[in-house]
Formats: structure tokens, C-alpha cells, sequence
């Protein structure tokens, strides 16, 4: 915790939130976001979550990846979100500096960048939905995505190259934004404020997403750690879903631990931490 | 190398941390006199036999408040009970005083729970000293020493002095 916090860069923390009604979808992203870019990640599963997350003042949400085509049931048509280009239409009405992406089998298709006009949707790229090996050289969607988010945090925080140079990355000089939003991608490895969402037991339920730091030691061990929630203990892994996953188990086994104690025994710092975790945990239906 | 055994045993029957075997992880918990120190989790490991990681000895020593050296010189029992309440206490404020750096709305809450812990670990501490050794042992008072310099930064807020204060008062009554 302590070391976590002299070396985190609180200006630069940037987050996306990926949009898919597909399963294997959201986790191949969510992984390749996580293990190949600076950027935290946030995944809705349908279009009315979407929204909630969008709403959210406490959700950190710099740019947003959404499918196009939602099946019956993860659309909202009572609030009229039929398709992925409604909830770009929202995001850029309530987080209008968040840039939008299309990340779709069906981003050729020339009706959708017709609607998209229609909406005045002010749209970076159109991706073509594609599952690499990890590793993958060609242009990818996370690279792009990441590349953009520094551009804009250059644009719009002058200091931001000085904060650089004074962590050890090397800018050329004059600063070309482009040149170095790819320089910054490639080298800087800033501690990465990201969302658990799942806590890998069949018998609870996440609530809300919590809000996690990950930073990367040496070691290259990946320290996951739930600090609003006040936990001492982090989440350990060789990769940043290895050390969320670490921790949903942790948060789990951590709050069954408090449940099991008298009410009474529960006092100070404790009992803070017990009011946290039962306001993001749930045990499921049916399982006693 | 310190290896599992050792660190669960030290953990448990020196430190007198209540080891709480769960689906994954072993979790110790500050216990004393049967009843919880009102703290979470101060260290939870991945059940395994053989040597520990590097960065699991690390992880340990910074959760605990102590050096590395200390958890890696564990197994030879230098360091009691009383000192690792202690220096537990030191990393409870130190946790306070970093929350407040990445989101001062929730240090207020942080800090008033806080107090009730840090003051019954140093009752806890006091209460090992008053019965037992009545004076901190040189690599005790090395870790402390080691500890305390890092609560200097916390000096500064008013908030925290009452702790620290706690703290101050009794490493110095068995100095």
C-alpha cells in the first residue's frame, strides 16, 4: 500500500468501458486491455448496465468499446438503447470528453455509419472484431485505444510530459503528440486503477465494481489492491487478472470470516470493513 | 529460506495470530484473549509447503509493519508479540495516512475506526510487557526503531497525533 501510493501518477489512470452481450467477447478484451495496455477496464454485459455504469460519477470511464448488435434481452428498449450506437448517443451526451469506439463483426456495414451520422456520433475508429493470440503485432483495437487516451491526457495536461520525463521516459525533442503517445504506450507502466466485477465463487455475487490499484513489481508479480474497501490484504498474481482474481477470493473468504463472528466482537476498524464488504457482496440465492 | 511451516508456526504460536484456514488462503487475525483484535485480515497465504516467494516475504513484512529482515529472521523468535503489535499499530496509521492521499473523503471514517484498533493493539502490547519482558530486546528495538521513523510523516496531521501519541507513549515506557 505505501509503496503503492508514492509511485502512483493520480492524473493519469485512465479506464475504458468495453460493451458486449458476448461472454468470451468481453473476457478476451477485458485480458488483452489488461495485459497489453496502462488501461484499467470495466465490461457491461447489456445495455441498461451500460448505462448505470455510464451514470456513475464514481466510475472512472475515459473512452468506451461497444459491440453494435445486442441480442432480445441485453437491449433496453423501455429506455431506448436498441443497439451499440445508442449507448455511444448517451455516453457522449454525459461523458462527452470519453472517446467512443465500434468493435464489431459488422463495423463495414454502411447502414450503421449512416444511423452513426444521424446520431452526430463523433466515433475514433471502427474496429473489426477479431480474436488474436496475445502477443499479435498488427494494429490492435487495445493499442489504439491506449495510444489515443495518451494523446488526449498530452493535449489536455501540459505538465503531463514533465511528470514523464521526471519518471524516466525519454521524450524527443520537439514533442511530436503522436510520437510520443507511442513512446509513453511502449514504455511507461504506470500502477493501474482498475474494476473487479466478479469474485470467482459461485456463491456470491459482486455487487457493484470495485475499484482496485494494480501495480507491477520488479518480480513482475502484480499486487491487486482494494484500498476504499480498507482490506490489508492484495490480491497476487503474475498478470493483472491473475492478481484480481487472487483478490475476489480474498474479499470473499475475508467477509465470511467477519460473518462468522459475534456481532459484538466486530468493533473499530473491523467493523468498517465488514459495513464495506456487505455493501458489495451478496451471497446468491440458494446457496445457504 | 524460510519455508511455510515455519512462517505459519511463527504466525500462530509466537505472534499468536489466529490461523483461519479458508477455501483458498490461510488468513491470521490478531487474537487475544479469545477475542478478535478489531483489525481484517493482517496476512492471508496461498496454501502451499516449501520455500516462500520473495514477494510473499516482502508482502508479509510490509503488512506486518516490519522489515524483511525481521519475517526472514522469524524462525529464531527475536522478535515478540508486544514488538509486532506494535509495529502493526505504526502500519494501521501509516494506512490511514495513505488513504487520505488517494481519497480524502474516506479518511475521517478511516481514522475515527482506526483509533478503537490502534488503542487495543497497544493495550494488547502493554498488557505482554506489563507480564512478561518489561523491556524491548536490541532487535526489537531495532524493528521499532525502523517503524517509527516512518510514522514521522504522520506527525503533521492532527488527526493522527492521538495515535501516534498511543504508539510513542508505550515504546517508550519499556524503552
Amino acid at each position: 500500500m505505501h509503496s503503492m501510493q508514492t509511485s502512483l501518477d493520480l492524473t493519469y489512470s485512465p479506464a475504458v468501458l468495453i460493451v458486449d452481450d458476448d461472454a468470451s467477447a468481453r473476457k478476451y478484451y477485458r485480458e488483452r486491455f489488461h495485459e497489453e495496455t496502462s488501461l484499467g477496464v470495466i465490461t457491461a454485459a447489456n445495455l441498461a448496465q451500460a448505462k448505470v455504469f455510464i451514470d456513475s460519477p464514481s466510475l472512472k470511464i475515459d473512452a468506451v468499446v461497444a459491440d453494435l448488435f445486442f441480442d432480445i434481452g441485453t437491449d433496453a428498449p423501455d429506455q431506448n438503447l436498441f443497439d451499440g450506437l445508442d449507448i455511444l448517443s448517451v455516453n457522449q451526451r454525459l461523458r462527452p470528453s470519453a472517446s467512443q469506439y465500434v468493435l464489431s463483426y459488422w463495423s463495414g456495414r454502411g447502414e450503421r455509419h449512416q444511423k452513426a451520422d444521424e446520431l452526430g456520433l463523433k466515433i475514433s475508429s471502427w474496429f473489426e472484431k477479431a480474436f488474436l493470440p496475445p502477443g499479435e503485432t498488427v494494429s490492435t483495437p487495445w493499442a489504439q485505444v491506449e495510444r489515443d487516451i495518451i494523446r488526449h491526457q498530452l493535449e489536455k495536461d501540459r505538465l503531463f510530459a514533465e511528470r514523464l520525463r521526471s519518471l524516466g521516459v525519454e521524450l524527443a525533442e520537439p514533442l511530436n503528440v503522436e510520437a510520443v503517445a507511442e513512446t509513453v504506450r511502449q514504455s511507461f507502466h504506470p500502477p493501474k486503477r482498475t474494476y473487479l466485477q466478479e469474485c470467482d465463487d459461485p456463491r456470491y455475487l459482486l455487487l457493484d465494481p470495485i475499484e482496485v490499484i494494480c501495480f507491477t513489481e520488479e518480480t513482475r508479480t502484480v499486487r491487486a489492491n482494494a484500498w476504499r474497501l480498507g482490506v490489508f490484504t492484495e490480491g497476487l498474481g503474475e498478470s493483472t487478472e491473475e492478481a484480481l482474481l487472487d483478490l475476489g477470493i480474498k474479499l470473499v473468504e475475508q467477509y465470511e470470516l467477519f460473518e462468522e463472528e459475534p456481532d459484538e466482537h466486530v468493533e473499530g476498524y473491523a467493523r468498517l470493513v465488514r459495513d464495506r464488504l456487505r455493501g458489495c457482496l451478496r451471497k446468491r440465492a440458494g446457496n445457504a | 529460506m524460510l519455508n511455510h511451516r515455519d512462517l505459519e508456526t511463527w504466525l500462530a504460536k509466537k505472534l499468536k495470530y489466529e490461523k483461519n484456514d479458508r477455501r483458498r488462503h490461510i488468513h491470521f487475525l490478531p487474537r487475544i484473549h479469545g477475542r478478535q483484535v478489531p483489525l481484517p485480515t493482517i496476512v492471508a497465504l496461498t496454501r502451499g509447503s516449501g520455500d516462500v516467494g520473495d514477494n510473499v516475504v516482502r508482502g508479509i513484512a510490509e503488512a506486518l509493519g516490519v522489515r524483511v529482515l525481521d519475517v526472514r529472521r522469524s524462525t529464531k523468535c527475536t522478535v515478540g508479540a508486544a514488538c509486532m503489535y506494535v509495529c502493526q499499530a505504526v502500519y494501521c496509521i501509516l494506512f490511514c495516512k495513505n488513504c487520505l492521499v488517494l481519497d480524502p473523503t474516506i479518511h475521517q471514517e478511516n481514522v475515527a475506526a482506526m483509533g478503537v484498533s490502534v488503542s487495543r493493539l497497544v493495550s494488547a502490547a502493554e498488557c505482554i510487557m506489563r507480564e512478561g519482558p518489561r523491556r524491548w530486546c536490541p532487535d526489537e528495538q531495532s524493528a521499532i526503531a525502523h517503524c517509527l521513523a516512518r510514522l514521522s510523516c504522520c506527525e503533521e496531521r492532527r488527526e493522527l497525533c492521538g495515535m501516534v501519541a498511543l504508539v510513542r507513549g508505550l515504546v517508550e515506557r519499556y524503552a
